[in-house]
This record gives structure tokens, sequence and C-alpha cells, in this order.
């Protein structure tokens, strides 16, 4: 029985193909887990990554690649990279935190570092790479076929 | 892309969110919803969430700019009916209570 499962996903960064490309994401994910909250959860952490790089990635109406990769562990956790080679971020570390109330925009990443047990942004070369980690219950996952 | 759909009951704005609100949703809706505060003819708007499956941090955005301007123009905001998962995002950046959430329109206040 084969317990652990790669996916690359890969599209533009524009605003239409980055969901596209999340829900494609959330379904590979669905197909495993059956909890919606945390099929839910995943969707949400996932697309605000690809929303960050849609945003901030490819300024000045520049277009660039973002990609996906999933790694799912049965019956443990879900593991997730989004990858761009735009613009990266202003300093490593990020400093991830939560915006003020009044605050239109900034709350992306905080959303994920809330949801996700692990979360890491850095460079590697030319690629900008968000990851982070959602441990799922055992109890959430499908049986395996 | 979908405009929102406005109702007006007397002096209240009735907004149906869809199911989902986008980053290039929120600046079309932020345009809709400039018109309706140029009119300047409601007391309250009313986010009605129902139909939202789940939101974001655009979608919040969207709803945060939309409290600071019912604040600046001394109106009232409520959301409408928002699922446990979208109450759950909001209690994870801490707005849960930013915003005047109800259950039902028998909430609303009579005046």
């Amino acid at each position: 029985m084969q317990t652990t499962h790669h996916y690359h996903l890969k599209t533009t960064a524009t605003s239409f193909a980055s969901r596209a490309l999340v829900r494609a994401a959330t379904d590979i994910v669905a197909r495993s887990i059956q909890d919606e909250e945390a099929v839910y959860l995943c969707d949400l952490a996932l697309f605000e990554a690809c929303t960050n790089v849609v945003k901030h990635a490819y300024p000045n109406g520049d277009s660039g690649e973002l990609e996906i990769n999933i790694h799912l562990e049965y019956r443990s956790f879900c593991a997730v990279e989004i990858i761009d080679y735009g613009v990266g971020f202003s300093e490593y570390p990020v400093r991830i935190q939560n915006a003020p109330p009044e605050a239109e925009s900034g709350r992306g990443l905080f959303i994920i570092s809330q949801l996700a047990n692990a979360i890491s942004i850095h460079r590697e070369g030319d690629k900008n790479i968000i990851s982070f980690k959602l441990e799922i219950e055992e109890k959430k996952w499908k049986r395996c076929e | 892309m979908e405009a929102l759909r406005i109702d007006k009951k007397e002096d209240t704005y009735f907004i149906h969110l869809p199911m989902e609100i986008t980053q290039p949703l929120s600046y079309e809706y932020k345009t809709q919803m400039d018109k309706v505060f140029l009119s300047n003819d409601f007391k309250t708007l009313v986010f009605d969430m129902q139909e939202l499956r789940g939101i974001n941090s655009c979608g919040i955005g969207f709803l945060v700019s939309m409290h600071s301007k019912c604040v600046n123009a001394g109106k009232r905001m409520f959301l409408l009916g928002p699922e446990a998962q979208i109450l759950r995002t909001l209690e994870l950046v801490q707005l849960h209570q930013f915003f005047h959430i109800i259950n039902s329109e028998d909430e609303l206040p009579k005046r």
C-alpha cells in the first residue's frame, strides 16, 4: 500500500489561473482527506499563499510562473510548497504578524501561520518558496483504496 | 465579472455576498459600493453572508474597508449569517468582535 504521494502543479501567476490551480490542488487533497474542515483550511492556506504571489511576485504587469508541490503522507500530514520566480520578500526571515483591525491588507501570511503546524518562507536561487505543513489526524483521512 | 446583488429595504441596504470573494472581485465590489456610499440614502449596511462558503484575506480586507467607510460616514454595518468556518477565520485574525455579527434580520436595530 503506497502511503506517500507527490504532486506538482503549475500555471501562470494571474488571479484567475491561480484560483483554478488552488482548486485543482484542493481537489487532490480532498481525494485523500474526508474531513471537510481540514480540506477547507488547506484550500484557505493555499489560496492565501498563491494570492500573495499574484499580488507581489510579478509587479508592473510582468507575467511569471506559479507552482504548487503537494506531499501527502497518508494518515499523517499534508506538506505544500508554493513557488514563484519573481520578486522575493524584502527581508529574510520574513516577519509574520497580524495586521491591525483597520488594515485592509496584510493578513495572508498570518492566516497561513495560524492554520499550519509549520511555515517557512525562503529563497533558493531564483525561487521564492512558501512552504507549510498541516498535520491531519488519522481519523480525518479517507480509507486507503 | 459578477456584480454584487444589492437590495434596499427602507433605510437599509442588503448586500448579498457570493460564494467567494477573490482579489479582483474585491476591487470590483469596492467600486460598486462607492456608488452606494455616494448615494448617502441609507443608515445601515447589511452584508448577507449566507451564500458565502469561505473567506480569505481579500474578502476580509473588503469587509474592513466597508467598515471604515461606514464609521467615517456615520452608518451602521452588520454581517448577517456567516457560516461557522467564516467565523473561525474571522477569529483567527481577531476580527470576530470587530464586526457586528447577526444571525437573522430580526436582530437588526429597529431604528
